[in-house]
């Protein structure tokens, strides 16, 4: 059985396309399901770029070496030189103010700053940056 | 200076990125009138470069970039070259902004080409100077800035 170019650049196409949709949706679902501010981060941040990167391959591959292929390029290589950077610059404010990452405790999940739990934690002023303490819920070091 | 500023992956890549987002302003006032952009959108991702600088780098190290009496001449001066060319079409018997009425070239598609992208330019300088002058009205003032670290 003979494959002739089209064929295997539309597979190829097709098969990017769809691997880097699945990351954007992991980086999605990551993004609504994920309990707090970093582990959001960390889903949107990497799995967004993969994904879009993957997809943009896929469109050089789909249109061959043009003027717009270079284009691409120059959109991917800025799309992976800006997206972590962002994403650094965004947790490392968070981390800066004192917002502290979810930690798993043994009996209860303590969910912080989606507004749904009743821990009344939406601003950080009593943060000290030492972890959570006894009477916030937290374990004792 | 808080935190954000003294990152050195920021710093670093921001020092990369700001030419590059200039460049790609200048394409998008020049491509205007044959794609999508214009002298609106172009103005405004040069003065973005402009204020991501002075974000990471300081309001008084972006002020030296482009300090306030460049902004008031840069905006004026887009302004005149906007103008300019409107009453040129008036002076030689057009409307305003009637690009066929100067009689520069032979074909006035031609002159409408090239006069449409002046007006662009005007627009985006003017543009990119009120955008850095109106975020420089509205951050703080932060202390002197010390130089020469790392």
């Amino acid at each position: 059985m003979m494959f002739d170019t089209t064929t295997i650049t539309n597979v190829l196409t097709v098969m990017l396309l769809l691997i880097g949709a699945f990351f954007m949706l992991a980086g999605t679902i990551g993004f609504v399901r994920f309990p707090d501010f970093y582990s959001r981060m960390h889903a949107t941040g990497k799995c967004d770029t993969l994904g879009e990167g993957l997809m943009l391959v896929a469109l050089i591959i789909y249109g061959g070496v043009t003027f717009v292929s270079v284009k691409i390029l120059f959109l991917i290589a800025f799309i992976l030189l800006a997206n972590p950077t962002s994403t650094h610059a965004i947790a490392k404010a968070a981390y800066d103010v004192g917002l502290e990452p979810w930690r798993k405790l043994d009996e209860e999940v303590v969910w912080l700053n989606t507004g749904n739990g009743d821990t009344d934690n939406t601003d950080n002023t009593s943060n000290t940056g030492e972890g959570r303490t006894m009477e916030d819920g937290g374990e004792v070091r | 200076m808080s935190k954000i500023q003294e990152s050195v992956i920021i710093r670093t890549v921001v020092r990369i990125m700001v030419p590059f987002i200039e460049l790609f302003a200048l394409y998008v006032i020049m491509h205007g009138a044959s794609g999508p952009g214009g002298g609106f959108q172009g103005g405004v991702i040069f003065g973005a470069a402009i204020i991501l600088y002075a974000m990471i780098y300081g309001i008084a190290n972006g002020k030296k970039k482009m300090s306030d009496s460049l902004d008031r001449i840069l905006a004026s001066t887009g302004l005149t070259i906007y103008a300019a060319t409107g009453l040129a079409c008036i002076a030689f018997g057009g409307m305003f902004l009637q690009y066929r009425a100067v009689p520069l070239l032979s074909d006035p598609a031609q002159v409408s080409k090239y006069l449409i992208d002046l007006v662009e330019i005007g627009i985006g300088i003017t543009v990119l100077a009120v955008m850095i002058s109106l975020f420089f009205d509205i951050s703080p003032p932060e202390p002197e800035v010390e130089e020469a670290e790392e």
